[in-house]
């Protein structure tokens, strides 16, 4: 086939393209996966049965805007990565400073406890599911991702796979946050930290077999 | 240099709207840079070159969405064309020294004469009938896609969907032409 029949096809195929697709897009993935997440929590999970005495204290508002800021810098730098040859830098520094930053509260509050309060506080109640659960539901959200940047150019696959999976994992995250009743920044440091770096290292696995091209 | 990338942009942005014509001129003139570029690098394999052409096309065509209307529209064709030949000599298992060039090297090509390309031809050929007859219809006789998707049995909505498809499956089918 020559190249200029090849190029008549591709002029017969010439649709509009909104002037901030890419954002829209991705802005649809999260809506669509936030939603997807929610009818889990409440299929599933259930909401935490003192949702409307929680919503009134800070602790609740300051896990949401933890996960939540990892899910915006995750969208960040799956946008940047989206686009051929756009280093992911920023998003980078940013991420590992909310990263770093809640670690250290973490870490003053660990410090003075006792071993047994250490403990207690590194388990909660629901240390052995909490970061299962942010995958189980941050995976459907990171099909969306992915099946969004096989529309766009990145040149590193794998770490817009990363991206896409950290960006799904926040927010899944955040959603998850109505049913998980853990208040302290010791559980939330280690096991919601762990569940979004699991769903950016899944994102990346996805990457690499989906989106080469 | 400036005036090209100027032209060239001014016809991605018409495209981006809609504008078939521009679209049309924005790729044939993009297929004239493409083809040195690649010819350059493509020493140990000319018959290659086409292929490779074709398939950063169709990356150019089908990844619009990935464009910043705000940066130059060469660095982006670029880029594209840079991942293409990085991907081809990956899955060829090509080890070479040679250099990547950059934008300008790019941009100042000179003219290489075109010819077939294998993999598209067979790609093509592995397509389901239907749609490989829309492709060949909109293309060889320049059908319009009413026109191509009447000879097809299908109405004018559902040919747009089905070549679109159509040319996505020819880019996968593509790359895995040799690997």
């Amino acid at each position: 086939m020559q190249t200029h029949d090849l190029i008549e096809a591709l002029a017969a195929d010439t649709g509009r393209v909104h002037a901030h697709a890419l954002e829209r897009r991705l802005a649809l993935t999260a809506l669509g996966g936030a939603a997807v997440a929610l009818a889990l929590v409440l299929a599933w999970l259930k909401l935490r049965p003192d949702l409307g005495e929680a919503i009134g204290g800070g602790f609740f508002w300051v896990k949401a805007l933890y996960t939540g800021a990892l899910g915006l810098i995750g969208v960040w730098a799956a946008a940047r990565l989206a686009r051929p040859d756009v280093s992911p830098r920023p998003a980078l520094l940013i991420a590992f400073a909310a990263v770093a930053a809640f670690e250290i509260v973490a870490l003053v509050q660990f410090m003075p406890m006792d071993a047994g309060t250490r403990m207690a506080a590194l388990r909660g109640v629901s240390w052995q599911v909490c970061s299962r659960n942010i995958v189980i539901l941050a995976a459907p959200m990171l099909a969306m991702s992915i099946a969004a940047l096989r529309w766009m150019a990145p040149t590193r696959p794998m770490a817009a796979g990363f991206a896409a999976g950290a960006f799904s994992g926040g927010i899944a995250a955040t959603v998850y946050g109505l049913h998980c009743p853990e208040a302290t920044f010791v559980f939330v440091g280690l096991w919601y930290t762990l569940g979004v770096a699991a769903c950016g290292v899944i994102g990346a696995i996805a990457g690499r077999l989906a989106l080469r091209w | 240099m400036d005036e090209l990338e100027t032209q060239l942009k001014r016809l991605m942005l018409s495209g981006l709207d809609g504008d078939a014509v521009a679209h049309r001129r924005l790729l044939s003139l993009l297929s004239e840079r493409l083809r040195p570029y690649f010819t350059h690098r493509m020493s140990q394999a000319p018959s290659d070159v086409e292929d490779l052409v074709q398939e950063t096309l169709l990356a150019i065509h089908l990844r619009r969405e990935s464009y910043d209307r705000t940066q130059p529209l060469t660095a982006w064709v670029f880029a594209i064309a840079r991942y293409k030949l990085i991907d081809h000599w990956r899955r060829r298992k090509i080890r070479t020294t040679t250099p990547l060039g950059d934008v300008e090297a790019f941009l100042a090509a000179d003219t290489v004469a075109s010819d077939d390309g294998l993999d598209l031809t067979r790609a093509l050929a592995s397509l389901p009938p239907r749609q490989r007859s829309l492709v060949e219809n909109v293309k060889i006789s320049g059908l319009s896609l009413s026109e191509a998707g009447a000879k097809a049995g299908v109405s004018e909505g559902a040919a747009k969907v089905a070549l679109h498809r159509a040319l996505k499956l020819l880019a996968e089918r593509m790359r895995h032409a040799n690997a």
